[in-house]
């Protein structure tokens, strides 16, 4: 018998054992003919590995001038410094630096009282410069409900636990557009530089006597 | 730079400046492996490149799901696989649709298996001592291109096997499928191969030394 034309019908159990001599693992109880139309084709496969088409790949400064453009595009790097921008006249700077200092004290005014209602309810809010920590009395409700108010507001939020901490994965765009710093502001947490944001829900050191 | 987990992680708290040197080392460091494997697959040195630039702006869209404290670059070679694989099937459900091999229950269907068989006995029927070697490799990868082509996911995945010994726990985060629809996927790799390869299987026979 040759181990050519396999057409009969195959178990899970025995396409399961297939693909583990396939991937030249031991198989003891795998029958003669599974382990004959394993081994051949896997020793095919190694031999005759599937190369790349001819040619190669771009020059390396022209594939990483696009890869940079391309994660700049995507939000993930800030725009180039030499971008080209609008030209103004000199002075001109003035005006859209009085705009945005104006724009930064109002959101400040607007959203303190806000944040600061919610670092009582929750009992503090520690803002390290890498993890963003919330102490919370619950933790998992906590976690829930930000997890929540996070997607609302168009965020991708992803929930973690590490090491018994609960916590929340955040993914930003770069630079994070203003409408979606001022929400995470309004959840009372500080935007972050980079593209992401983690949040950790810790409980208080309790009180000592 | 070290490619490590620590630093991966500060990369994706802080951005920036520290992102950019990760994408230049990477690239540097790692690319040719990625773009070879993704061009090996699509067959094309400018899709590659798309597919694994594409995946390198989801890895720093995704940093802060990555937890350690395995190797960051694992994370990243898995995140090309994926993307190279949703490439390979959106390409798939474009193309225009084949034959179906198969009935429902994955077997192959009486006019696939009628040529299975031809194919075979038309294979055995060739003088076994004509054939040399680089008969039998001509007439495998042909017969491994026609697979790749009309199931290029499947194939792809089986050649992952093959060379890197996946696992099912590997085979379902590549695939972001559940443990029974994964042993499906795994049945499938074998039921659609099988035909693709008969004229090979026929040509080589127990009594030659195994390739």
């Amino acid at each position: 018998m040759t181990p050519e034309t396999p057409t009969a019908p195959t178990a899970p159990e025995d396409d399961q054992r297939w693909l583990d001599l396939m991937a030249g693992r031991a198989v003891p109880d795998a029958d003669a003919r599974t382990r004959k139309e394993a081994a051949w084709l896997r020793a095919a496969m190694l031999s005759y590995r599937v190369s790349a088409p001819p040619g190669a790949p771009a020059d390396a400064d022209q594939r990483i001038g696009h890869l940079l453009t391309r994660a700049r595009d995507a939000g993930v790097l800030a725009p180039a410094a030499n971008d080209p921008a609008p030209r103004r006249r000199p002075g001109a700077w003035r005006r859209p630096a009085l705009a945005a200092c104006v724009a930064a004290c109002g959101l400040v005014l607007v959203f303190l009282p806000q944040r600061q209602g919610l670092d009582d309810a929750d009992g503090g809010t520690l803002r390290g410069a890498l993890v963003q920590r919330l102490e919370v009395a619950d933790a998992p409700s906590r976690r829930q409900q930000m997890l929540l108010d996070l997607r609302a507001a168009g965020f991708d939020a992803q929930p973690f636990e590490r090491l018994g901490r609960l916590g929340l994965d955040v993914s930003l765009p770069v630079p994070l557009p203003q409408a979606q710093a001022a929400a995470l502001t309004r959840l009372g947490l500080a935007p972050p530089p980079g593209p992401s944001l983690q949040i950790e829900f810790v409980m208080p050191e309790p009180t000592r006597p | 730079m070290d490619l490590d987990a620590n630093s991966f992680k500060q990369a994706c708290r802080e951005g920036g400046r520290q992102i950019e040197t990760w994408l230049r080392v990477v690239d540097r460091e790692h690319g040719a492996r990625f773009y070879r494997e993704a061009a090996a697959a699509l067959r094309s040195w400018q899709a590659a490149e798309d597919v694994v630039q594409e995946a390198m702006v989801k890895v720093w869209q995704r940093c802060a799901t990555f937890r350690g404290p395995g190797e960051p670059l694992a994370w990243i070679h898995q995140i090309v696989r994926n993307t190279l694989l949703d490439t390979l099937r959106q390409r798939q459900a474009q193309a225009p649709r084949e034959q179906p091999l198969h009935d429902d229950d994955g077997q192959l269907t009486r006019d696939a298996e009628a040529a299975v068989l031809s194919l075979s006995a038309s294979g055995v029927a060739t003088p076994e001592g004509a054939l040399a070697e680089h008969q039998l490799e001509a007439v495998f990868r042909r017969c491994f291109e026609q697979f790749a082509a009309a199931h290029p996911e499947h194939a792809t995945v089986l050649r992952w096997v093959v060379e890197d010994g996946l696992d099912n726990a590997a085979i379902e985060a590549l695939l972001a499928r559940s443990p029974g629809a994964t042993r499906e996927f795994i049945s499938q790799c074998r039921k659609k191969a099988r035909p693709f390869f008969a004229p090979w299987y026929a040509l080589v026979s127990p009594s030659r030394s195994a390739p």
